[in-house]
């Protein structure tokens, strides 16, 4: 296409300028479907959980509630407090959504599938989501109010801590896998689940935990929202936001929530990898991690609407005395583990296989445990006259 | 550069629009960062002067006004007015409307109660616990509509009696309900009361002494979380309680400190079992007969005063009446469980983190209305 | 079980230098003491282990004709038992001494007889107004207060539509 394009003439640079923009708006545009999306995906999940029924009148099932949200949004006043102020304020929510917005320049789609495929694509990711929180830290000093600015430091003290442990719950995959690019950590894992790099021994399904637990409080999800804590800050940094601004504080979050997804998917849960029967079906890989995707996603609001909310003291306790030190455990554990493995191979055809029938042993046990409420529950009882 | 810095405290006004004050209630917070120094309440926003439109309207005009001292309880704010009235007159109730009293009365408790845990759980941020609370409330709620046409307001009580009879099938909708129920709380209760965060967050905070509760008056199960086993429906037994079989609980520090936030919310957990217990007996008892006491329209209690109590579920409210042998009140006044429980604030929330007093007043179960009259 | 009324009568007759009464008719019995020897009978319930009333239940006042008579409703937790403490307050001189030193409860219930009665607690650390704004004039439980016709600005005079409507009878 480009060799086309300058055989019309057309400059070079300004050929990949034009493809570039068009990728961007796709991935935007993608990004804020999901979004949109996702909010329509959780609203439904909280009302099944809560025996209510969800929005269900605009489109069909509800579909397109946030479409009718993002317009009644757009046409809202506007609103800077007084004595706000104006440039932070006005800036916060943009440095959220590039925060938000950036990674997706390294979130694979697929097998192969990347808008960008860099060599230390890990690394961009962890450093480029770290703009959040000056967004929201801009957002709680600059709102003039004093919730805001309380939702601002938790925000700032929070996302600082546990970007360590998420930082070092990476680390054991990276090894594992000998490479930072998104596409290297995939290929490194197969299709099914004794080879995903969750899987591959004690050490590393460590620091899977560590990285989901770490990555729940980066994205502000309960139970570590503290920063928007409504019962406690009102509504955090954005209490004084309203209109589109608001809009665009929402997307990020949602976008968030899918970055934390893709991300699990493709270091941890082997990503799109396909069997060898269907690798000329390019297609299905999209389908499969984005159906990875949206079960952790799944997970994350599953969470979010059965748990309680800690406290800042016992947050910071999680993430330094406890998280931190073990996410130390799981990297040199990994190393160690890569050092056997090294001498005796035949160590890495056993652990895979055994730490994946654990985890369904724990998934039996908790579908027991799930039979039993259900049976329970089914007594109805009718109170209306 | 040497700039004039200096620090002091920084004053946040928590309320009278706050989602977790419970209502219109303002606190003016002292803070150093997040840890308030000095928390004073502000109340007053939800006064309606109860106290002074009792005095123009007549003994049994007050009972509708009683439903708005207490919206979230308001058979048991009936309840307590009535039997005033009654000690004060003098008058016998039939035993069926004591029964029925008690039944009403202890559905109202739970429904109470659930609230209180509900909106507990939804301050820590568990917000799926409350709506579970509520719809359990829900069917409370149609029930008692069934006995008596309102959902919140019941107006239900009179003096002498009860206003109308159950309808034909309440015994059986009921005993249907307390079957789903009692499985249904102990879900709730797995979800959060037995929740590892949740318990972290409540235990050894806002520690209550036995002897600072009673010297605060503190009553009800905030009294009984901080360890003194005291319940009027035992210990001073008013209507038919005496003839029942429950049991009162404690706290008994079981995760923490003995009168800390948790003691208070399990005693409300538990007080909603025996709640159920106390339906079924009476239910299982229920005396067939008159439900109103055959008691003047024009009535005129004798000249004197008296202060009764009652066991209410945010405590024993107490009722005192200054009567002049007139139709109307000459003096009436409310002691609330939710009046005192505030004025305790300021001294137990020193030190605590802001959402640490978030936690405090949910498990005080302070109601606004019930604060301010 | 704890003492009935007439033990903590005698109990306080014996103590107390003035005149107490104690008031049988009606439903509650009380005790009514004078004003000048209050702060001590209240320490002398408080404090000594046959009374030992641990806790101030009730606090409030009653005006009738020219007096505002005064009640303190005291429980004993280690006890069971119970006690209504009386005293009259002429309206020239509304005031008592407090007894937030004894109980903490009196505290609140002390600015809310302030509050709606205006009566002066000697010693109470922070009178101020607990229900009314700060600003209100008058004390509105007392029987000969005026509603106000203007408050910051508000008019709060009856409309027509309300005047139309029949009074409530006042005397039966």
């Amino acid at each position: 296409m480009e060799a086309f394009a300058v055989s019309l003439g057309v400059h070079i640079y300004l050929v990949k300028a034009i493809i570039m923009f068009i990728i961007a708006a796709l991935s935007v545009t993608f990004m804020a479907v999901i979004s949109g999306l996702t909010t329509w995906f959780e609203r439904r999940i909280a009302g099944r959980m809560q025996s209510r029924i969800g929005p269900n009148r605009v489109g069909p099932q509800g579909l397109l509630q946030f479409v009718a949200d993002a317009v009644k949004l757009f046409m809202k006043e506007d609103l800077i407090p007084k004595g706000a102020d104006r440039l932070l304020f006005k800036m916060s929510p943009y440095l959220c959504m590039i925060g938000v917005f950036a990674p997706f320049v390294v979130l694979p789609w697929g097998m192969g599938i990347i808008a960008a495929d860099l060599n230390v694509g890990v690394l961009y990711l962890i450093s480029i989501t770290a703009l959040v929180v000056v967004g929201t830290l801009m957002a709680g000093w600059g709102s003039n109010n004093k919730w805001s600015l309380l939702g601002g430091m938790r925000s700032a003290a929070q996302i600082v801590s546990y970007e360590i442990p998420v930082a070092m719950g990476l680390l054991p995959s990276i090894l594992f896998a000998g490479s930072l690019s998104m596409i290297g950590l995939m290929n490194a894992q197969g299709w099914a689940p004794w080879q995903w790099s969750a899987f591959q021994n004690p050490f590393t399904m460590i620091a899977f935990l560590i990285f989901f637990t770490g990555s729940l409080a980066e994205g502000n999800r309960v139970p570590f929202d503290l920063p928007e804590a409504e019962s406690e800050l009102v509504s955090g940094f954005n209490t004084e936001y309203s209109g589109f601004r608001f809009a665009v504080y929402f997307l990020a979050e949602w976008a968030n929530l899918y970055v934390i997804g893709a991300l699990t998917t493709a270091v941890f849960l082997g990503g799109g990898n396909l069997p060898e029967a269907l690798q000329p079906y390019w297609y299905l890989s999209i389908f499969l991690f984005l159906l990875k995707t949206f079960f952790i996603m799944f997970v994350i609001i599953w969470l979010r609407w059965t748990l309680p909310r800690f406290r800042i003291d016992q947050l910071m306790d999680l993430s330094w005395k406890y998280l931190l030190p073990l996410s130390f455990i799981a990297f040199f554990g990994q190393a160690v583990y890569m050092l056997i493995d090294h001498q005796f191979p035949v160590i890495d055809m056993v652990t895979g296989p055994i730490m994946f029938l654990i985890f369904l042993l724990v998934l039996l046990k908790f579908f027991y445990r799930v039979a039993i409420n259900f049976r329970e529950q089914n007594k109805t009882v009718n109170t209306r006259a | 550069m040497t700039a004039d810095l200096k620090t002091s405290y920084m004053t946040i006004n928590m309320g009278p629009q706050h989602p977790s004050t419970h209502g219109v209630i303002r606190f003016i917070l002292k803070t150093n960062g997040e840890i308030i120094y000095h928390c004073e309440p502000d109340i007053g926003y939800l006064h309606r002067s109860i106290e002074k439109i009792a005095e123009s309207v007549t003994w049994q005009g007050f009972v509708p006004y009683t439903d708005r001292v207490d919206y979230v309880c308001s058979m048991n704010a009936n309840w307590a007015y009535c039997l005033a009235v009654e000690k004060m007159m003098g008058i016998e109730i039939p035993e069926r409307a004591e029964y029925i009293r008690v039944i009403v009365g202890e559905l109202n408790r739970i429904s109470s109660h659930l609230i209180a845990i509900g909106t507990a759980d939804m301050d820590m941020g568990a917000v799926t616990p409350f709506v579970h609370c509520l719809r359990e409330r829900e069917y409370i709620n149609d029930l008692l509509e069934r006995v008596c046409g309102a959902r919140l307001t019941y107006n239900y009580m009179t003096i002498g009696g009860v206003a109308n009879d159950l309808p034909a099938d309440f015994i059986q909708k009921t005993v249907e309900f307390l079957n789903h129920f009692e499985f249904a709380m102990e879900q709730i209760n797995r979800l959060v009361t037995y929740n590892r965060i949740f318990i972290n967050r409540f235990a050894s905070l806002g520690v209550i002494t036995p002897e600072q509760a009673i010297n605060y008056n503190l009553v009800g199960p905030n009294l009984r979380g901080s360890g003194v086993n005291y319940d009027l429906r035992k210990d001073e037994p008013y209507s038919i309680y005496s003839k029942l079989d429950f049991d009162i609980p404690v706290g008994t520090g079981s995760e923490g400190i003995l009168g800390d936030c948790y003691d208070r919310y399990i005693v409300r957990a538990k007080e909603i079992k025996e709640s159920v217990k106390l339906i079924r007996q009476c239910l299982n008892q229920l005396p067939s007969g008159e439900i109103q006491a055959k008691v003047k329209n024009v009535i005129k209690p004798p000249q004197g005063h008296i202060y009764v109590r009652t066991e209410t579920p945010r405590g024993d409210t107490g009722y005192f009446l200054y009567s002049n042998n007139k139709t109307s009140p000459y003096r009436l006044k409310i002691r609330t469980g939710s009046f005192t429980a505030m004025s305790i604030i300021p001294e137990i929330s020193q030190g605590l983190f802001i959402a640490d007093l978030v936690a405090l007043i949910g498990s005080l179960d302070v109601v606004a209305p019930e604060v301010d009259r | 079980m704890g003492l009935s009324v007439a033990e903590i009568f005698d109990h306080i007759n014996r103590f107390a230098n003035q005149e107490v009464i104690l008031k049988e008719e009606g439903p509650d019995p009380s005790i009514s003491i004078t004003a000048y020897e209050f702060s001590s009978v209240m320490r002398y319930l408080k404090e000594v282990r046959e009374m030992d009333f641990d806790t101030l239940m009730s606090q409030t006042a009653v005006h009738i004709d020219d007096t505002l008579v005064m009640y303190w409703h005291l429980f004993s937790y280690s006890h069971r038992h119970k006690v209504v403490i009386e005293c009259a307050l002429p309206f020239d001189d509304l005031s008592i001494d407090s007894v937030t030193t004894l109980w903490k409860s009196a505290d609140w219930l002390e600015r809310e007889t302030f509050d709606l009665f205006g009566v002066d607690f000697k010693g109470h650390p922070d009178l101020r107004r607990l229900l009314l704004p700060e600003d209100w004039v008058g004390y509105p439980l007392r029987k000969d207060y005026q509603t106000p016709m203007l408050y910051g600005g508000m008019d709060n005079t009856p409309s027509e539509i309300s005047q139309s409507f029949k009074p409530p009878k006042k005397e039966r």
